[in-house]
């Protein structure tokens, strides 16, 4: 394949091959800031191509693939070629990563401490995540990651992985206002989602992508949720994390304890907010009320 | 033998991981690879098999020596149905 | 409020989650030990003759309630919501046979069987279908005739990955 681009993000060394030229230019662009691989090989492969050799130009059609494919998905239109590189890279991960136990998650870090925040698409995780990350809240938070959290099978320990967080519609607007254009991607419309824009993280989170952190509390966010907190017991969070990992049952024993561990060390809370301020003061409050 | 004669015994000790979660206890099956999360009186009635094979009677004798049974209900007949329970997910054999 | 919220998830964590007695639990320290946590809470049997301490109370439910519960993660959960994949009903293979009412496949003219779909359906439509609602532009009997179908679907099959891949949520 004629067009490739290869970075790091954290743990995982990508390689991202394609039939167009347009999103690895994109992809080049955005991961400008990302350890290039030294020669070393990929940890994952990703592509974009196209069905038939003509579909490169005849009616283009994006099908996303590479070490890892999911058959019967449908192709995306060119002018989406940025996201399917994305949901390319994305796929690798859920389908061939073993060395972490993965959780859809975004996850934020302060003081070596971190939140993992849980939930379905539109729960307002990748939102409240990118917010912090960007010093809206009160504290210093450090953005580790907004699509997966990466629990260490050995000692629990979170593994930032720093990849373009995905704003979807209304949140899209109001990072437009605060961050340079540099770390905008275009604006992708007509996908499943919506409107999607890319951001690059802040370049905090990309220069300490190797910084580990300690999970510290597990929330379950619902934007748009009734308003309040209420705790969740470790085995209704157990059960809701096993839902939200791509890897849990691939890794057998080891996915099991890792975990049981971080239901049993971290407490779980459950809130509902009705807009990004309500969301950031909850976070803040909890997290003053947890020990040290 | 009849049925309720049938003694039970739980699979080795070395093929479960048991963790304690909160009220539900978690389970990992090592042979089958599968979670399973248990409530009361599941995980109880596989640390009464651990002393040994035992049919439901004995067992429903173990847990009421061991703890106050705070739902008076026919602790023999629950014990069997959760033995069946116990049979689906292979975490308990038959003699 | 908050403050007791977050007291309420270490009371859930600490009270019956005993550890074993070969793992360090980063979570208790001094502070944390109360009475109720010193009397032994373990799945062990008490040592007998040890009379002094409280007897656990046990719940053992009534009949006919399931105790347990296996977790069957959604498969790939994170690339699923992302991908608008697709079922075609019946697969391209089996293009000339219908769709008897229990979702099997039967010869062209068999009486109350019902031919395929002519679009494949999407991801998001089979889940909703799942849920209650009905399938785009069936009758409730087509309908619950390609569901069936759906849910026969084995690995290897066309659309099996993708109807693999949706999850219900709970």
């Amino acid at each position: 394949m004629s067009h490739m681009h290869h970075m790091r993000v954290g743990p995982v060394r990508f390689r991202v091959a394609s039939h167009w030229a347009g999103p690895i230019a994109e992809l080049r662009r955005l991961y400008a800031d990302y350890p290039a691989l030294s020669g070393e090989a990929a940890t994952a492969t990703a592509r974009i191509e196209a069905a038939r050799p003509w579909r490169r130009w005849v009616r283009p059609a994006v099908h996303i693939g590479g070490d890892y494919t999911i058959p019967d998905a449908l192709p995306l239109p060119l002018s989406q070629g940025l996201l399917a590189a994305e949901m390319a890279m994305n796929l690798q991960v859920a389908l061939g990563w073993r060395q972490h136990l993965l959780l859809h998650a975004s996850s934020v870090e302060r003081g070596g401490r971190a939140i993992i925040m849980v939930g379905a698409s539109g729960s307002g995780k990748s939102t409240l995540a990118a917010q912090l990350g960007e010093g809206l809240g009160e504290g210093d938070w450090r953005l580790l990651g907004d699509e997966f959290a990466m629990l260490g099978l050995d000692d629990g320990q979170l593994s930032p992985f720093p990849r373009l967080i995905s704003l979807k519609n209304e949140a899209i607007a109001a990072m437009e206002r605060l961050v340079p254009a540099a770390r905008l991607g275009p604006a992708i419309t007509g996908t499943p989602k919506g409107t999607i824009r890319h951001l690059v993280p802040r370049a905090d989170a990309i220069a300490r992508m190797d910084e580990r952190a300690t999970p510290a509390l597990l929330l379950f966010p619902t934007f748009g949720g009734e308003p309040g907190l209420r705790p969740v017991a470790p085995s209704e969070a157990f059960m809701r994390l096993t839902d939200s990992s791509t890897n849990y049952v691939a890794l057998g024993e080891a996915g099991f304890a890792a975990l049981t561990k971080l239901v049993r060390d971290v407490p779980a809370v459950a809130i509902g907010y009705a807009s990004g301020e309500q969301g950031m003061a909850a976070v803040e409050a909890l997290w003053a009320d947890l020990r040290p | 033998m009849p049925a309720t004669q049938q003694k039970w015994l739980t699979a080795s000790a070395d093929r479960l991981s048991i963790v304690t979660l909160d009220a539900l206890t978690a389970v990992y099956d090592r042979a089958s690879g599968q979670t399973h999360l248990l409530a009361q009186p599941l995980p109880e009635i596989l640390a009464a098999l651990q002393s040994g094979p035992a049919n439901a009677a004995q067992i429903a004798a173990r847990l009421t020596a061991d703890f106050d049974i705070a739902d008076s209900a026919d602790v023999p007949a629950r014990v069997s149905e959760c033995l069946g329970e116990l049979l689906a997910m292979g975490l308990v054999s038959m003699r | 409020m908050m403050v007791s919220n977050l007291a309420k998830t270490r009371e859930m964590r600490d009270s019956k989650a005993r550890v074993p007695n070969n793992m360090e639990n980063p979570m208790m320290d001094d502070k944390q030990l109360t009475p109720e946590s010193l009397v032994g809470d373990s799945l062990s049997a008490p040592t007998p003759g040890h009379s002094a301490a409280r007897r656990r109370v046990l719940m053992v439910g009534a009949a006919g309630v399931a105790a347990a519960v296996t977790v069957r993660p959604a498969f790939a959960q994170t690339a699923a919501s992302v991908f608008n994949c697709e079922i075609p009903v019946p697969e391209p293979v089996s293009s000339g046979q219908l769709i008897a009412l229990d979702g099997t496949l039967v010869p062209a003219g068999t009486q109350g069987a019902f031919p395929g779909s002519t679009r494949p359906f999407t991801g998001e439509e089979v889940r909703a279908a799942l849920q209650g609602r009905s399938l785009p532009g069936t009758t409730a009997e087509q309908g619950s005739a390609y569901m069936n179908y759906i849910r026969r679907l084995r690995a290897g099959q066309s659309g099996f990955t993708c109807y693999a891949s949706i999850q219900v949520p709970r």
